[in-house]
């Protein structure tokens, strides 16, 4: 495969329809190219700031006092001795949280039913680690001395830990109100379900899990809080992808004016979408700092993080295809269950509903129907991870496409090919009625074919190691990003009068490297220098509202929202620089810092001057209002829906069912691309997250609802030994999206490598391997099935090269 | 309580410390050096890797005690003002980084190991950084920034 260097740009951009707004110009400036990270430098050296990092006057820390039991009845609680420490400043339960609310939960309706959740519970935990106390101390170590003095009772009650069995009417309630511990159900369907399922020449079903995992960012959260009581002011540092959400939440649930909180979302290291909830420690150290007026830090721990951090995925999973002999799917029916835990969050219904959305992929399939069962159970609740209800429809309809061609014998390319939305098609409807705006799988997969030559490269493998067990899967994936009419997002331009950018956007970048993209947005659009563009976010007060940086949104939202405010600077700095000039302000060109007109281009302005003449009343054109600040809140009309094709080569141990993945590659169409390093660095961290759910990651719980692997020794992110190289290009179809054309990457190697991994080990157990893998496939899952498929081999010796479809 | 004096990118740090304290609280809590971060309970994750008389720990699994007498280096040791060290601007080039969280633990680990192998491959690469996790990069272009460090500091580029 051609190194992504030489592919980036080459030309693969296909246009099909004519704009209805006209096109980007073609880029000139640093739009595209891959300019180094901005952000660097502090990192590299040591002086990010992390919400561990921030050091406050009186700074006193908090420890939680967590319930070892997933469900209990909390008999009686003694904080006196923890009390008598020295550095003991407060011990906090239930009782004494007088006037705080309760954390969010969903509106009722219809088959779905809200819950009441403590920040400390009051009679009944839960979920395991559910936090019954907090204690407050002068010093870090002496919180956690206190925290093991609090005398806690606890009355255990049979937990409910398996989603499906919770659903049975005899298992325990884990809330009175919910019948069958079903919190939200949704049926969905679109065509006509029934004739396609009875026209078809068969059906094909396959049940899989997809199994609840940390998202485990590598800096666990945090929280501090700090009062000021002459001006009722509320400051927040929280480790939040969504700072004005948080805002809001904790205005209604302490009774203070939004305007009196300040939150602020300092370096952040990495998030996932667990970052995303407002969780109990937020109110609890916020309410804290108020009552006890002086500051308070809370930093979770890395096995509070596996407790109570939300977990992402957990779905049982049904999925029936409608086919024709000959690898057509006609209809679908998948059922989700969704394992919500212990509370109704809008996360864990909206969620598996994105799931169901997305369920058909990049197949032309109209006769759809879903149906969502949310399930409560007694686990810390499930939230986003990244890709977010996208990964687990992908994972679903990419396992079953291979599982068809399984059973008719068809190459699993062929049964692909054969189902895929014609190029002609876009923008295409979707029987959950999306809109994809453009896409082209046919041209995605054959690039990847080609690129990677991955079936010439197996042969060679398997031929060169006849001994040796290798396999090859694909997915050919979707998704939908650029969240969305719902959520606008913000960001604020402004110039000081020496001509500095000063730039303001919304939601919180976590690694992402939004400085960097933005700054090359910027600097294009205005023709100044990137070192003179600063980049600020994180705070509520730099701008009035924003939303969440999360669902691979931010190139195309806050990207747009960025473009816009700096047009607007443009617009009104052109106004100033045609009256000194004496020229037309529709024909200025904003170049190097300067600015000139067409016509004229020897008699120019520098950027610094007009940008100082807009502080100058006198100098402004009549009517035009001084300085030089804009604002943009922006919230697209669509959805973008990026798409691709993955392939990965593994080997497997026959001795140890270990597996190796050996080769990587992708071919993504993710519309334009603004910084290609950072585009593929994107990749890379998803696919191996992607990967670690494919092999190495689940949570991982026992009857009685105990976490058994709530630490990094167990809890199994890939490292450096585990990943395969990765080999990353892409096509470009056009999209309108947005004005940028950009359609999001974030999540893309997450949702497309998980199938691709496991399609890959299930083409080198070959055919006899059974029951379809589960995941993650640890040596022991592989192993058994390498036992009983040469148990199957004995009798049938040709059954694992007739399966060999892609191979 | 007893009193001890650290010495920690060359200057000494004194304090009173209880004997359970951690390393890394010595450095990132009294001394103020931050740099150095905390990612786990458990010594998997690497985040705290600090170089202590010349090989690589895990600052969360050595008591500030054990390190009295000892010659301590941490990230914030290692640029000289705003000139980068080659494994922190190899780090920069080749986008090693995205939260930086983990950043520190990888530029220090890779330290000791190309002082103790200055022309790694690859796989060499891999396996002495397996013990520092990375949750944003899937580590190829890590694993490229030591490779490329390893060739500015061979080429004479200045390594402490």
């Amino acid at each position: 495969m051609a190194s992504a260097q030489q592919t980036i740009g080459s030309g693969m951009a296909t246009r099909r329809k004519k704009p209805k707004t006209p096109l980007p110009k073609p880029t000139q400036g640093l739009v595209g190219q891959p300019l180094k990270r901005v952000e660097d430098h502090r990192l590299l050296t040591g002086q990010g700031k992390f919400l561990g990092d921030i050091r406050l006057p009186g700074l006193s820390y908090a420890t939680f006092v967590r319930s070892p039991y997933a469900r209990a009845r909390l008999k009686h609680l003694n904080s006196v001795a923890a009390l008598s420490l020295p550095t003991t400043v407060a011990v906090f339960t239930a009782n004494d949280l007088i006037g705080l609310g309760d954390m969010p939960t969903v509106e009722e309706a219809p088959e779905k039913y809200p819950t009441k959740r403590p920040v400390l519970v009051q009679d009944e935990v839960r979920y395991l680690g559910e936090a019954v106390a907090l204690v407050i101390s002068t010093d870090p170590y002496a919180a956690e001395d206190a925290a093991e003095l609090v005398d806690v009772s606890y009355e255990p009650l049979e937990p409910v830990v398996d989603p499906v069995k919770a659903m049975l009417p005899d298992s325990p309630r884990v809330h009175e109100h919910i019948p069958n511990n079903i919190a939200y159900h949704l049926k969905t369907e679109s065509g006509d379900v029934e004739r396609a399922f009875s026209c078809s020449d068969g059906v094909l079903t396959l049940e899989l899990e997809n199994q609840r995992v940390s998202p485990t960012p590598l800096e666990p959260r945090g929280v501090a809080a700090s009062y000021d009581p002459g001006s009722s002011n509320l400051t927040v540092w929280s480790t939040t992808q969504d700072p004005h959400s948080l805002r809001g939440i904790l205005s209604a649930g302490l009774g203070l004016p939004e305007a009196k909180i300040t939150v602020i979302a300092p370096d952040m290291g990495g998030a996932f979408g667990q970052k995303i909830s407002v969780y109990p420690e937020d109110f609890a150290i916020a309410f804290a700092a108020i009552r006890l007026r002086r500051p308070v830090k809370w930093l979770e721990s890395r096995r509070e993080n596996l407790l109570v951090g939300t977990h992402g995925r957990g779905q049982v999973q049904r999925i029936e295809l409608a086919h024709t002999n000959d690898g057509r799917v006609l209809g679908v029916k998948a059922k989700i269950v969704s394992d919500g835990g212990a509370y109704s969050t809008s996360g864990a219904f909206e969620i598996p509903e994105l799931t169901c959305a997305m369920v058909t992929g990049v197949y032309d399939v109209q006769d759809v129907r879903t149906e969502l069962y949310s399930v409560l159970t007694n686990k810390v609740p499930q939230d986003a991870y990244r890709g977010a209800g996208r990964p687990e429809a992908c994972y679903l309809i990419e396992r079953a496409i291979n599982a068809l061609a399984k059973k008719l014998r068809l190459d699993p390319l062929e049964v692909r090919r054969k189902n895929f939305i014609p190029s002609s098609k876009y923008p295409y409807r979707t029987a959950s009625g999306y809109t994809y705006d453009s896409g082209d799988s046919h041209l995605a997969l054959s690039t990847l074919l080609e690129r990677s030559q991955v079936h010439s490269r197996l042969t060679e493998l398997r031929k060169s190691f006849p001994d040796r067990l290798f396999g090859l899967g694909f997915s050919t994936w979707t998704e939908i990003t650029s969240f969305g009419p719902d959520f606008p997002q913000t960001a604020a331009v402004s110039v000081t009068k020496e001509g500095e950018v000063l730039v303001a956007i919304g939601g919180h970048p976590h690694g992402q490297g939004h400085f960097t993209s933005m700054v090359q947005i910027v600097s294009d659009e205005l023709g100044v220098d990137p070192g003179s563009i600063s980049i600020a976010e994180g705070d509520t007060r730099l701008l009035p509202w924003s939303s969440l940086t999360a669902g691979s949104r931010s190139a195309a939202l806050t990207g747009t929202a960025v473009l816009l405010s700096a047009r607007k600077i443009k617009g009104k700095m052109s106004v100033i620089a045609a009256k000194l000039l004496k020229d037309n302000p529709s024909e200025l060109v904003f170049e190097r810092g300067q600015i000139y007109s067409m016509a004229k281009p020897e008699r120019r302005i520098a950027f610094k001057e007009v940008a100082s003449a807009a502080y100058l009343p006198s100098k402004l054109p009549e009517g035009l209002e001084p300085t030089l600040y804009e604002y943009t809140a922006y919230a697209p009309s669509n959805y973008a829906f990026p798409s691709g094709a993955h392939a990965a080569v593994v080997e497997i141990d026959p001795e140890t069912g270990a597996v190796r993945p050996l080769e990587y590659y992708a071919v993504d169409d993710v519309g334009r691309v603004i910084n290609p390093l950072l585009a593929e660095g994107q990749v890379h961290g998803g696919v191996a997250q992607g990967l670690g759910q494919a092999l190495l990651e689940k949570v991982v719980y026992d009857r009685s609802g105990q976490l058994l692997n709530a630490g990094l020794g167990d809890y199994c992110l890939p490292s450096t030994t585990d990943m395969p190289r990765i080999n990353w290009s892409r096509i470009e179809t056009v999209t309108y999206a947005n004005i940028l054309g950009v359609k999001g990457i974030g999540e893309a190697g997450t949702i497309a490598a998980t199938p691709a991994l496991v399609n890959a080990v299930e083409d080198a157990l070959g055919a006899a391997g059974g029951e379809p893998l589960g995941m993650p496939l640890l040596p022991e899952l592989v192993w058994k099935s390498l036992s009983s498929k040469s148990r199957t081999a004995t009798a049938s010796s040709s059954a694992h090269e007739g399966d060999r479809a892609s191979g | 309580m007893k009193k001890v004096s650290l010495r920690i990118n060359g200057k000494e740090y004194a304090s009173e410390i209880e004997p359970r304290l951690l390393l890394v609280s010595f450095i990132r809590d009294i001394c103020g050096l931050t740099g150095t971060h905390i990612g786990c309970d458990t010594s998997n994750c690497g985040a705290c890797t600090v170089i202590m008389d010349g090989k690589s720990v895990k600052s969360c699994t050595v008591l500030a005690a054990q390190a009295v007498g000892k010659e301590i280096t941490t990230i914030e040791g290692l640029a000289k003002g705003e000139e980068l060290h080659p494994i922190q601007r190899a780090f920069w080039e080749h986008h090693g980084l995205q939260c930086g969280y983990c950043t520190p633990g990888m530029i220090m680990q890779a330290l000791w190991y190309l002082k103790l192998n200055p022309s790694p491959t690859e796989q060499e690469v891999r396996e002495s950084l397996s013990g520092n996790l990375c949750r944003c990069t899937g580590y190829q272009n890590i694993v490229d920034s030591v490779l490329a460090a390893a060739k500015y500091i061979r080429n004479g580029d200045q390594a402490r």
